[in-house]
């Protein structure tokens, strides 16, 4: 039994009115410009004159529209032939997903629903897709600051599957009201590195994932959310 | 005679200070001065010419490179749809700020190479991440040009050109591949440019 049908369960137990149920598709908060995006960290780590001259490096991923990703990207030189520099650069990538929820004053409850579409591993030195895609997005967050890139309210995500059903009922209720008591920014879905970590490995690890056909269904009384469908 | 020789100390004590300037120590005094003034047209003015010209020429393919970034993304976009564009990362980091991370750079030795060449071992001290400091021992070459000493790194200049070239023309490549249709998706055109990027870096490094 799913999420949402334990909470229409347990209003027809309680008694309760009439409950409407909503699915929305990713869109702009006031706060948040991008339904859908993401962002990452990098970090290069060299002596201070190999800093001075380094090659070009950054990310190898990016995620098309209606898609976002999570994971990292571990690059590792140990330095030889033409350019002898220990090199490392690092990146974590994490995944901001918002609704706009203006139309509500109080839910019922919120479960976020979205897809696990591909991934990749890094097997040293190739990078290989993955049938079926694996999961590294290990947490869902929420979005606290207006770079998306600082989260907070932090939750597990469930094991991986074709796609995953997050119960997001105390983060959306946080987004309602007047002030709010949290900022809608979104949320972030990070892992398995949340961010970079103070040592970098000596490793070329990479473990992305890619994550689409995010849907938000909101159960509500519409006698409470005048601006919602009734 | 012995005006000769007040004559001899009196050029000495005029000539000392212009020795001072000119040498190795110097130049070590010349970097660290110019990075702690974040001046990276400075900095960059203590390295020998073959240096600076391999340093613009470093630029100049890291340039050609970033826009082969852009160039793949537009691909990904126009063959997949939107969304590709590279998202700024931040932890990029610029010159002025490698060179603030600069605190010292102390001179261990020095071995004479010949007239207008000099090895040498130096210390560096630098703040890493979080401020962590880095002391790293290197050797260097510094040569002398027009008498003033200067600093050698074309090689390394040269060597990390030739990679940047070597990773750009990988995603020039898999440019081509994009347009012609060669893959089923945009994550499957990615790896295919990761792994072109990857194999540019092994075959640097045999």
């Amino acid at each position: 039994m799913n999420r949402l049908s334990i909470s229409i369960s347990l209003l027809i137990l309680t008694g309760c009115g009439t409950v409407n149920s909503i699915t929305l598709n990713p869109s702009p908060t006031a706060l948040n410009p991008s339904a859908i995006t993401w962002n990452g960290d990098h970090r290069d780590t060299e002596g201070f004159w190999c800093s001075i001259i380094t090659y070009g490096l950054g990310p190898s991923f990016s995620a098309g529209d209606g898609q976002t990703l999570s994971g990292f990207e571990d690059f590792f030189d140990p330095g030889s032939g033409p350019f002898p520099c220990v090199v490392h650069s690092d990146d974590v990538y994490r995944g901001v997903v918002a609704f706009d929820l203006s139309q509500f004053d109080n839910i019922v409850s919120a479960d976020l629903k979205f897809s696990v579409d591909s991934s990749v591993t890094g097997a040293p030195p190739t990078f290989v897709g993955q049938n079926p895609p694996a999961c590294n997005a290990t947490t869902l967050g929420m979005a606290s600051s207006s770079d998306l890139r600082a989260f907070d309210n932090l939750v597990s995500l469930p094991p991986c599957g074709p796609s995953l059903d997050v119960g997001v009922s105390d983060q959306v209720r946080q987004w309602l009201g007047s002030p709010p008591a949290h900022p809608n920014f979104g949320f972030v879905i990070a892992g398995p590195k949340l961010s970079l970590p103070d040592d970098l490995p000596d490793d070329n690890n990479t473990n992305v994932t890619w994550y689409g056909n995010f849907q938000l269904t909101v159960l509500y009384d519409p006698s409470q959310n005048p601006r919602a469908p009734q | 005679m012995k005006r000769v020789i007040a004559g001899g100390w009196l050029l000495f004590a005029l000539a000392a200070p212009a020795l001072a300037e000119n040498s190795p120590e110097d130049l070590l005094r010349r970097l660290t001065q110019t990075a702690a003034q974040g001046d990276a047209r400075g900095f960059l003015s203590n390295l020998s010419n073959a240096s600076q010209r391999e340093f613009a020429n470093l630029q100049t393919a890291k340039t050609e490179f970033s826009r082969a970034q852009q160039s793949f993304a537009a691909a990904l976009d126009q063959r997949f749809g939107g969304g590709h564009q590279p998202v700024r990362i931040v932890g990029d980091q610029d010159l002025t700020s490698v060179l603030a991370r600069l605190r010292d750079i102390e001179l261990l030795s020095t071995r004479q190479l010949g007239p207008n060449k000099i090895q040498l071992r130096v210390r560096t001290l630098s703040k890493g991440f979080k401020g962590r400091e880095v002391v790293e021992e290197d050797t260097f070459t510094a040569v002398r040009e027009q008498g003033r000493w200067e600093l050698e790194l074309a090689n390394l200049a040269q060597g990390a050109r030739q990679i940047t070239t070597g990773q750009t023309a990988a995603f020039n490549a898999v440019i081509q591949q994009v347009r012609a249709g060669t893959y089923k998706d945009d994550i499957s055109a990615m790896i295919a440019a990761a792994n072109a990027r990857r194999n540019v870096l092994q075959g640097a490094h045999g």
